[in-house]
């Protein structure tokens, strides 16, 4: 395999919606600074917004603040949020957003010129071509260098600090060492850990991109940085068999979530995020399922409307509306998505300072591997990726350090091991058979679908022990080329999430978000014992469960070690 | 749900192997025989990338018939201002529907 030597003073690992801002964000505070963003893909058509996106979620309307988006956040978590984190990034949602205009992306505007929006948070957009225009932003910046088409698979990190990583291309026969004296980690949440909606031949038409494997979690877990609320799973309410979006319609047209019966229901359990799809999993428990959006009857026009917002970001809908018959003829069925890991949503991810550096020195996040602010959306990555990226800058302004000499042997240990996967016996259990029994044991024995997300103790030790006997298995899994490789290291990472997540789960003791954590053992909240965050550390392949206080709005936290 | 290249169409010149977010579709042969072919078509996530960036419109998405398809496809001819889609069934123009890419969704 040939070997590639990169040296950047910044690397951004992760092209998306955070990597991207990140990377123009640095450029332009140091014109003189090299900076590198590697990504799996192509910049262009990678990440949550590859298909597009149909509104801006986040962004602070006329007659609000910033501290009004902190209380719905929190609110929607109930208190398991970071305050701190979740008011720099509101701070900053409304001039990311003018910025991302600036770039091309069309927001729908009055005669008067100001913005219409489609909720007190939301704005109206044509997100078809956001990522495109992203990327070509982030290509004029004339001190950034993009690597396509390379899978970063660990850091390089030597007594709590980051000094690089390594990664292959799922194409050719080469291997990557990236040297730099900062890193910012952007990549996603972690799709495919649970059985999916369609577990055959449509397995990957899921919520989220199931190329996001949560690479970005498993790196930081293997160099020991501090994790938090991996309990707080997200599981989106979708239109069924496509899993596209429910809110355009429900907000597009007005159409409620009613029964079988055809009772609204929705007003029934609430209306935060977890009580919509908590609301529809009990009506089918009940007998009164399938669930809908009651869309008969709605015109023409709107009909047509609807064709359109679904083909600039999830054109599979349209496709089915016009083979099946439209929504104004049917009501378009819904249901709840396996569950995911995903740090835009909830607030799962990495334990990162106010200034989002983790806890390896060196390594800052942002995006959905950044935990503790939910609801984040693509203005909220955005805004993270400026606050790591103007943190880091300001890091490599004030320190320098020389990597020492025992980088260069992690790095080659690392090339060693993906030499052993790609010799490995190819009569080992395949890639894909790991996979699959994972996604049924965490389905199964950790609350997913066909337990309808709940779970007992008894459970999550039973799906412990499948964990920890597939990551023996795919240790000894063959990889015959450089795709299988990238496959082998997803399949890896998604076992360690899984094993952190089934830690968490059975950490946190009470009930306070359903579905997302729904402990059949302890049915209730138990503000007394929970009413904080739940954190781990992963050491000797053990998660080690940490608790911590909550952080307060006005906090500036920073790590103590 | 997948995407389909048809081979006749396709040219080689690799764009839409380069954009699949998932290192999906894969380049084979040289010369003129260099074509582009859908490697994993069970591991799509339908984003569409790879139909729009298609020059020559070889590529063509489809519901699986496990959710639901019944051999419908969606087509997407891309210029700076819009995009024209267009869905056929078995061989029958179901509908073509245009979307600009400078107005704003309304809903």
């Amino acid at each position: 395999m040939e070997q590639k030597t990169i040296q950047a003073d910044l690397l951004i690992i992760g092209g998306g919606t955070a990597g991207c801002y990140a990377a123009i964000t640095a450029a332009k505070a140091d014109p003189q600074l090299k900076i590198v963003v590697v990504e799996k893909a192509d910049i262009r058509r990678s990440g949550c917004l590859a298909s597009g996106v149909n509104a801006l979620n986040a962004y602070i309307t006329p007659g609000h603040t910033p501290d009004f988006y902190v209380d719905y956040a929190k609110k929607d978590a109930d208190d398991i949020v970071r305050e701190d984190l979740l008011l720099t990034l509101s701070q900053r949602l409304n001039h990311v957003t003018a910025d991302l205009e600036t770039m091309g992306v069309p927001i729908l505007k009055d005669e008067a010129g100001h913005y219409v929006n489609r909720g007190p948070r939301n704005l109206k957009i044509n997100g078809e071509n956001i990522k495109p225009l992203l990327a070509r932003a982030t290509r004029r910046q004339r001190n950034v260098k993009i690597i396509n088409h390379v899978n970063i698979v660990d850091y390089l990190v030597a007594d709590h600090r980051i000094y690089g990583a390594v990664g292959f291309s799922p194409v050719t026969e080469t291997a990557y060492q990236f040297n730099a004296k900062a890193v910012i980690i952007a990549t996603g949440g972690a799709s495919g850990l649970y059985r999916p909606n369609n577990p055959g031949f449509s397995k990957h038409k899921m919520w989220y991109p199931p190329f996001n494997t949560g690479a970005g979690y498993a790196m930081g877990m293997r160099v020991g940085a501090e994790m938090t609320t991996f309990e707080m799973r997200f599981i989106a309410l979708r239109c069924k068999d496509t899993i596209a979006p429910v809110g355009t319609i429900a907000q597009g047209v007005g159409a409620k979530q009613v029964n079988a019966l055809g009772e609204v229901y929705e007003t029934k359990y609430g209306l935060k995020t977890s009580q919509r799809l908590y609301g529809t999993v009990q009506e089918n428990l009940a007998g009164r399922g399938p669930c809908y959006l009651k869309t008969t009857g709605i015109d023409h026009q709107k009909e047509e409307d609807l064709y359109h917002a679904y083909l600039n970001m999830a054109p599979g809908q349209t496709l089915k509306w016009l083979e099946n018959g439209g929504p104004s003829q049917q009501n378009v069925a819904i249901e709840g998505t396996e569950p995911y890991i995903v740090g835009g949503h909830t607030a799962s991810g990495y334990w990162v300072s106010t200034n989002r550096e983790t806890t390896i020195h060196g390594l800052f996040a942002a995006g959905d591997v950044a935990g503790g602010a939910p609801q984040k959306y693509v203005t909220g990555a955005l805004a993270e990726g400026e606050i790591a990226a103007q943190a880091a800058v300001k890091q490599l302004h004030e320190t320098t350090r020389t990597a020492p000499v025992t980088i260069q042997t992690q790095a080659e240990q690392l090339f060693a091991q993906a030499q052993q996967y790609l010799h490995n016996d190819p009569t080992a259990p395949s890639i894909r058979t790991v996979e699959t029994a994972m996604q049924l044991a965490m389905d199964q024995y950790a609350g997913g679908i066909s337990q309808h997300y709940g779970y007992t103790e008894a459970q999550l030790t039973t799906a412990q022990a499948k964990i920890a006997e597939l990551q023996a298995q795919i240790e000894q899994a063959f990889a015959p080329d450089m795709h299988q490789l990238m496959s082998l290291y997803e399949v890896r990472e998604r076992l360690l999430i899984c094993q952190c997540v089934i830690a968490h789960l059975a950490a946190r003791k009470e009930t306070r978000w359903h579905c997302f954590a729904e402990n059949l053992d302890y049915p209730d909240l138990d503000d007394q014992q929970y009413h904080r965050y739940v954190n781990s550390v992963y050491h000797n392949g053990k998660v080690e469960i940490r608790f911590r206080n909550l952080v307060k709005r006005a906090d500036v936290y920073e790590h103590q070690n | 749900m997948s995407i389909r290249i048809d081979r006749d169409k396709c040219d080689g010149c690799g764009l839409c192997a380069k954009i699949c977010p998932g290192n999906l579709i894969r380049m084979e042969g040289e010369g003129k025989n260099r074509k582009a072919v859908m490697a994993y078509p069970d591991e799509c996530w339908g984003c569409m990338s790879c139909v729009k960036v298609c020059p020559h419109q070889a590529i063509e998405y489809y519901l699986g018939e496990d959710i639901g398809g019944k051999g419908g496809t969606l087509q997407a001819k891309v210029n700076r201002k819009a995009i024209e889609w267009t869905a056929c069934q078995k061989g029958c123009l179901l509908e073509k529907i245009i979307t600009s890419r400078e107005a704003s969704n309304k809903y």
